[in-house]
């Protein structure tokens, strides 16, 4: 590609990407159906003149903003520097096509993050009306950045009728954009339930709260039936190919649309198991394991989401190598390295050295030499005609991995290389140690 | 560098006019810069005071209190008004941009952690995490940690400016100091934080007097209007010396009556010797109002001036690597209409909402 390659040494850029992005998502989505839930309790319980819940209310908005205030807007930050790191070319591209989608999640970002600190700060200082219109500000400034975020996220999978018309539109209300909403929001009042679950847990009058818990389990429960609804109505709208990753037997994603699944049923069982049949078995334990099991539902999907798009890193557009799909035959013709430039740098001439700088510029975005997704392991024992006889073959692709692109002399040059790699130890480069090339 | 080692431009066109995208960063920049000013400087300062006041009572302390509850606002913004610049230079500047961020890679992510630890830093101060005495050591670890973040950002920024440095930072990192302008502008940072940090302490210690007289308000506002004269007196040495540790040609575009970047200079460094003059003469804030606001007007003023130019300074350093006027447009007519009137709507109800509050919070006073 055309950017120099940020390694990421032992998990590869994408993983690095997945822990940001997982940690983000949880407290993003926590702050959207936490900001319902901590208003909607306000508002019934000040018509009720109810002041546990009153106090709960302002407990859980001191943890909203603590945790989303603070970890989610870094965070959140954190995702656009970790993709600008590990995929340079397709942020930029997302950036030309969505800037005025951003922009404007921006501006409700502003609104959501001063209501969230005028309604955390005001509680008992101001009118209950005042106070309460701030908190459905919040809550609603909220919601609105996830419905525009959930258009570009979605893009990337299924950009729908944007692979023709570039339209802006087209790309935001694509092919998943309203399955992925329905998910969202049911994981948005998943993530409120349980973590208000950890709030509810510190309270210290047992008996009050027991009532207080059945409807937190009901939220989350509802966030449940959401999420798995939402999520049969996303897989019945994916590309096929998407779907082969995930499901059937031996697909790359299996083992994480068990984990989410399994986790999603054990969730629902200890909400509804401790919610209403087993109150005495609430406690911070049970919180903390809601928690993890709900962030591990979400954590999957995500996974699932950012695989199913192999090879690609936005469907139909650009490859995850950072190569576009419409440069592939001028690529083929005047060779990968005329765009690959930083991957050339330091390599001295040579076909084996040309073979490296391909390597860098075109694999190492997910494979290291000897580590994470460790390209020796797939060459080893093989020689450089056969290795140049089955990468000549890789240029058609395979399920899950891009086309390999280059010029007849590069293809040489790579099998040489990876002959090298599968002989011995590594020559020199690359893929162990983290920092840039 | 080697010019071929610039990434190709995305072949997307823009979906507006490179100038508009060019006012909406440097706009949503000058937001970002007051409201980090006020962190950065403010912890610094406050940390100062706090570490050195002695006993609970000590004003020092108080004003260490004052500044630690305006810096979780601060920095909540800081932050948030830190994306939308992020978002436009990315959108105009990628191509050296990314160059320049992914060959200090683990610093810059370094950046958020550091931050993460400088932020809740000011809530364990807040809740006194670790005893009533804990907060000045807190507020030290949060002034430390935005020092550092400000560090980050200068040498990142030099080196998008300088893609001919690229080659020789990949190879070796400690070549990311290896120019000229970097300690110039890391001080210009600072001091320009301290300014704006010390004068809006001194007018903020005034209005609070104001309401509730207390005789630690007239010590703070002195102290705030000290440290920004001190601070912008320093500055005008410093502005010189990065004047000239800039490369020649840069230089010389900037003094040989250039348009607009030598008017916008000129003007930038006459009002910040005006914000000197009046700080000067601001002997007692709290009876000095005028003055003391004159003085606030007239740093803002220079700052209106002075962050263009730094985005003119950008243009001249990368010309003609990078010219974003002459990236291919196709304007989104609807969107970009939608953006504006939610943009400005969006305005209007954080002012709506700042507006009731105070106004709710004064009559109940």
């Amino acid at each position: 590609m055309d950017y120099p390659l940020f390694l990421v040494p032992t998990i590869g850029g994408g993983w690095l990407i997945g822990i940001v992005a997982i940690l983000h998502v949880i407290i993003s989505h926590f702050a959207v159906g936490g900001g319902l839930l901590v208003v909607a309790t306000e508002q019934l319980a000040a018509r009720r003149n109810d002041a546990f819940r009153l106090a709960f209310a302002r407990k859980l908005s001191t943890f909203l903003v603590l945790v989303s205030a603070v970890f989610g807007a870094i965070s959140g930050v954190g995702i656009w520097f970790t993709i600008g790191l590990v995929h340079p070319a397709a942020t930029a591209a997302l950036i030309h096509s969505f800037v005025w989608g951003w922009a404007i999640e921006w501006v409700f970002f502003f609104i959501e993050i001063a209501a969230a600190l005028l309604y955390y700060g005001t509680w008992e200082k101001i009118s209950r009306r005042l106070h309460l219109t701030l908190g459905w500000i919040y809550f609603a400034a909220a919601y609105i950045s996830l419905v525009i975020i959930n258009g570009i996220v979605t893009f990337m999978l299924t950009p729908g009728r944007w692979l023709e018309s570039r339209l802006f539109w087209d790309g935001i209300f694509n092919p998943t954009y309203w399955p992925s909403l329905v998910l969202r929001s049911g994981i948005s009042l998943m993530m409120a339930g349980v973590f208000a679950w950890v709030v509810a847990a510190w309270l210290r009058d047992v008996d009050g709260r027991r009532g207080l818990v059945r409807i937190l389990s009901g939220w989350a429960l509802g966030g449940v039936v959401l999420t798995a609804l939402g999520f049969l109505w996303w897989q019945a709208n994916i590309p096929a190919e998407a779907w082969a990753l995930l499901f059937p037997g031996g697909a790359l994603l299996r083992a994480t649309f068990f984990l989410g699944a399994g986790a999603l049923v054990v969730l629902t069982l200890v909400v509804a198991g401790i919610g209403y049949l087993l109150p005495r078995g609430f406690g911070v334990a049970a919180a903390l394991l809601a928690v993890l099991l709900a962030g591990t539902v979400f954590g999957s999907y995500e996974r699932m989401r950012e695989g199913a798009r192999k090879p690609f890193v936005i469907t139909g557009y650009m490859y995850s190598n950072g190569i576009r799909v419409d440069e592939t035959e001028r690529l083929n013709r005047q060779g990968f390295l005329t765009k690959a430039r930083w991957a050339s740098l330091g390599v001295t001439p040579g076909p084996l050295a040309m073979g490296e700088a391909v390597f860098r510029g075109q694999c190492q975005m997910c494979h290291s030499l000897t580590g994470y997704l460790a390209i020796r392991r797939y060459v080893e024992g093989q020689d450089a005609e056969g290795l140049t006889a089955l990468l000549e073959a890789l240029r058609g692709g395979r399920p899950g991995m891009p086309p390999i692109v280059g010029t007849e002399e590069e293809i040489t040059g790579l099998a040489a290389y990876l002959a090298a790699v599968a002989a011995g130890p590594a020559p020199a480069p690359a893929g162990s140690t983290g920092g840039a090339r | 560098m080697s010019p071929t080692l610039l990434p190709a431009l995305d072949p997307t066109p823009l979906p507006a006019p490179a100038w508009l995208f060019h006012a909406l960063l440097v706009g949503t920049f000058f937001v970002h810069v007051l409201f980090m000013n006020v962190a950065l400087g403010g912890s610094v300062i406050g940390a100062f005071h706090a570490l050195l006041g002695r006993g609970s009572q000590a004003p020092g302390r108080a004003l260490g209190r004052m500044l630690l509850s305006l810096l979780s606002p601060a920095l909540a913004f800081t932050i948030t008004t830190g994306v939308a610049p992020l978002l436009f230079v990315q959108l105009l500047y990628a191509q050296t941009f990314y160059p320049a961020t992914v060959l200090v890679g683990w610093i810059w992510l370094g950046l958020l952690a550091v931050l993460m630890v400088g932020y809740y830093a000011v809530y364990l101060a807040r809740f006194e995490v670790g005893g009533r005495d804990s907060a000045p050591a807190w507020a030290a670890v949060t002034a430390i940690s935005l020092v550092a973040i400000a560090l980050i950002q200068v040498l990142v920024n030099v080196l998008q400016l300088t893609p001919d440095r690229w080659t020789a930072v990949g190879v070796r990192l400690v070549a990311l100091f290896g120019d000229p302008t970097i300690l110039p502008r890391y001080l210009h940072f600072l001091l320009g934080s301290l300014a704006v940090a010390g004068l809006f302490l001194a007018i903020l210690a005034g209005e609070r007097h104001r309401k509730t007289p207390d005789p630690v308000y007239p010590w703070i506002a002195a102290r705030g209007v000290r440290w920004a004269l001190a601070a912008t007196g320093l500055q005008m040495a410093d502005g010189i010396w990065l004047l000239f540790a800039l490369p020649e040609e840069l230089l010389r575009s900037l003094m040989r009556g250039r348009f607009p970047e030598t008017p916008t200079l000129a003007i930038g460094l006459g009002l910040g010797f005006l914000t000197l003059i009046l700080l000067s003469r601001t002997l007692d804030p709290l009876r000095q109002r005028s003055l003391l606001h004159g003085a606030a007007a007239s740093l803002l003023a220079t700052l209106l001036a002075m962050i263009p130019l730094r985005d003119m300074v950008r243009s001249l350093y990368l010309a003609p690597l990078v010219r974003p006027q002459g990236f291919p447009v196709q304007t989104q007519a609807d969107v970009l209409t939608i953006f504006l009137l939610l943009f400005v709507g969006g305005l209007a109800t954080v002012g709506w909402m700042i507006i009731r509050v105070v106004r709710e919070r004064r009559a109940s006073a």
